[in-house]
């Protein structure tokens, strides 16, 4: 085995990756420029193929620097980073402190038989470290030192060699337990059951955007169509209008089915070492051109959210993410119960059935349910809200149609309108509700796309009851449950549910005595 | 199984925050919050009149009253609301530290009780700007892990004050 104790450089292969990944970060920081140079004359293009090419040479001296000044190595029970071009930055990272780490392996990288290491540390600014290139078996060697859980601060001192060789040692002895292997009829279901719709957006937007070259391509072929043959495609013309949204649907479906087994092909999942030193760890590996390799200790884990649609439910299938404390980053809060919180990192299973549902539980959530569940709903006044907002916002529109033909024309059409509202807000109402058994939440959500997330009391950041003055008089509060990998939300909960609510939830936090992350 | 133990917790002597008083802030901090509100009130007053001044004075052609009515009516509204919820507000915002969390509360409209356990905090930070200087205020940030967005600022401490709970968080997390 490599020495990965003393301070190294990655793979000479990831002077090549890396100068790749910043390519495509100057792309796509650059595109107005691309653009605006398409559309110049040949004469003052020039000037921005000068500018992209002294950017290019940038990008190309900037990857050379970094790779040369980037170095890391694991020692003394932490992992150490040296970076930096003109400022030198030093990194150490306590090894505790990692919350996961992921291999990667794109096309360039399997070329040259290498993988990429991402580490996330769970850091309040920025995103995980990441090592472009590093060997197959150093990697997993690396991974296993940063993921391996010490109880002793002696045994942190200790020849790092000797650890990854004890941790795999222990790794060989423990059980390995599989959850999923992905065979080839449910992937095609899970391309199948994708949210297509996103794929339709993307070939009208597509098709909206090419259509001058494409009508450019289409009069330069029509020119060569002999005139009999015109005379029949003309005849046969209206069939194009019929036919193109089921031709757009079914390249949708191919499109869905083609990321899907390119992404999950040979999906497996299984769990792995000794959950009583905290060596057990939920493993993936997955990927046809694009391997990935996902690990994350269990006791990690803070929050795991489920998600259907309603063509993944024909399917009796959900997808489940696993989220362990997420590096600093993009945080949003919605509208209604749920889960927000960064995506970097986020391990995805698709393929949840009920069976392998109830083992993720067990497994995850081993005490859940503690006790009898309490089921909670969100006060009448949530589908009053929702309904009176939602119609508000769709009444200029019957305002609009009663303006241009007629009032009759605009109160039939509001009156259509907010009953659809009504019909849509019962129908989320109605799939809005918690349970607790005290110590974990489950969070359910969404009628159209639904949501459930579990997170376990004791792993709380922080609790915030929130309330305006409209609420009070109602009655009714707002609790958001903060945990290190995101946000859960419960709505118009009744006012003195909410702060039981909170204070079970605080208590359940102080009561706690062992490590949380 | 120690990971299996949960002992129940009776909540019957646990205190209800919202019927704890809380710690009110320096009322200097109330000054600058007053402070602010003048500047940016004048700034947005003038960003929306001035043009309007300036096309009656030297224009073709006087702006029409509907403008200076509706311009006038934003203005009005948004900082006639900004001042209510200031002044209203001020007494309920407050802190408290108790042996295990700190808790804040702020707003009137739409009142945030925000609590956060000591044991989740990972670092801390006291933020003193030219305006806090001037009027000796600072703002003690609290930091949790990961990226839900659960850190905590209290605004309008004393620097002893936020030394103190500070103090009091590294005691806590040798513990």
């Amino acid at each position: 085995m490599n020495d990965l104790t003393t301070p190294r450089r990655q793979h000479i292969a990831g002077l090549l990756v890396l100068l790749g990944w910043q390519s495509r970060h100057m792309l796509r920081a650059a595109w107005p420029i691309l653009i605006a140079a398409y559309f110049q004359n040949a004469n003052d293009a020039k000037y921005f193929l000068w500018t992209i090419s002294v950017g290019a040479v940038f990008t190309l001296v900037g990857a050379a620097l970094h790779f040369w000044r980037f170095t890391f190595n694991v020692s003394g029970g932490k992992f150490h980073v040296y970076k930096g071009v003109f400022v030198r930055e030093k990194i150490n990272i306590p090894l505790e402190r990692v919350q996961a780490v992921h291999i990667e392996q794109n096309l360039i990288q399997r070329l040259f038989g290498v993988s990429g290491v991402r580490v996330d540390t769970a850091g309040t600014s920025g995103s995980e470290l990441r090592i472009h290139a590093l060997k197959w078996d150093e990697a997993q060697a690396l991974r296993s030192l940063l993921t391996a859980e010490r109880s002793d601060a002696a045994v942190q001192h200790e020849k790092v060699n000797s650890e990854a060789e004890e941790t795999a040692t222990l790794k060989r002895l423990a059980p390995r337990r599989a959850l999923m292997d992905l065979d080839l009829p449910t992937l095609l279901k899970v391309g199948l059951s994708q949210n297509h719709l996103s794929k339709v957006a993307f070939a009208i937007g597509g098709l909206v955007t090419f259509q001058g070259f494409a009508w450019d391509i289409v009069a330069e072929l029509w020119a060569k169509v002999p005139s009999l043959w015109r005379t029949v495609l003309l005849f046969l013309s209206p069939l194009l209008l019929v036919f193109s949204p089921i031709l757009i649907a079914l390249g949708s479906v191919l499109i869905s089915i083609v990321t899907s087994v390119l992404r999950h092909w040979k999906l497996r999942i299984w769990v792995e070492g000794s959950k009583a030193k905290r060596t057990s760890a939920i493993h993936l590996t997955q990927g046809l051109l694009k391997r990935q390799a996902m690990q994350i200790p269990i006791h990690k884990v803070q929050s795991v959210m489920w998600e259907s649609t309603w063509i993944r439910r024909l399917f009796s299938m959900d997808t489940v993410h696993i989220r362990q404390a997420a590096a600093g980053g993009a945080v949003s809060s919605g509208d209604s119960g749920g889960m927000e919180g960064g995506n970097a990192m986020r391990m995805g299973i698709p393929a949840m059935n009920a069976t392998r549902t109830r083992q993720l539980e067990a497994l995850l959530f081993p005490t859940w349910p503690q006790r009898k569940l309490v089921t909670l709903r969100p006060e009448k006044y949530a589908f009053w809200v929702r309904w009176l907002r939602r119609s508000l916002a769709l009444t200029p529109f019957a305002m609009g149609l009663g303006w241009w033909l007629g009032v009759s024309w605009g109160v039939a059409l509001g009156a259509v309108l907010w009953t659809w509202s009504g019909w849509l807000s019962r129908k989320v109402y109605r799939g809005q509700w918690t349970t607790t058994d005290g110590r974990h939440l489950s969070a359910h959500q969404g009628w159209w796309f639904r949501k459930r997330v579990m997170i376990d009391w004791h792993k709380l950041q922080a609790v915030e009851l929130t309330q305006n003055r409209i609420h009070a008089r109602r009655n009714v509060a707002h609790l958001t449950f903060h945990t290190s990998s995101g946000v859960a939300h419960l709505r118009f909960l009744p006012t003195d549910v909410a702060r039981d609510l909170r204070d079970l939830a605080m208590a359940q936090v102080h009561a706690h005595r062992g490590p949380w992350m | 199984m120690n990971h299996l133990k949960n002992a129940f917790v009776d909540l019957a002597d646990w205190p209800e925050l919202d019927e704890i008083q809380l710690v009110p802030l320096l009322s200097a901090y109330a000054k600058a919050r007053a402070l602010v509100w003048s500047v940016v009130t004048v700034v947005v007053g003038l960003a929306f009149s001035g043009p309007l001044v300036a096309i009656a004075f030297w224009g073709d052609k006087a702006p029409p009253r509907v403008l200076w009515l509706i311009f006038g009516g934003v203005w009005l509204l948004s900082m006639g609301w900004w001042a209510l919820e200031e002044w209203m507000g001020w007494p309920l915002r407050g802190y408290l530290v108790r042996d295990r969390d700190v808790v804040y509360r702020r707003g009137w409209w739409s009142r945030t009780i925000t609590a956060v356990p000591f044991t989740r905090i990972q670092h801390s930070e006291i933020q003193q700007g030219p305006m806090g200087r001037w009027l000796g205020y600072c703002t003690l940030k609290l930091y949790t892990a990961g990226a839900s967005g659960a850190n905590l600022e209290i605004p309008g401490l004393s620097m002893a004050t936020a030394r103190n709970i500070r103090r009091m968080l590294e005691d806590q997390s040798h513990e």
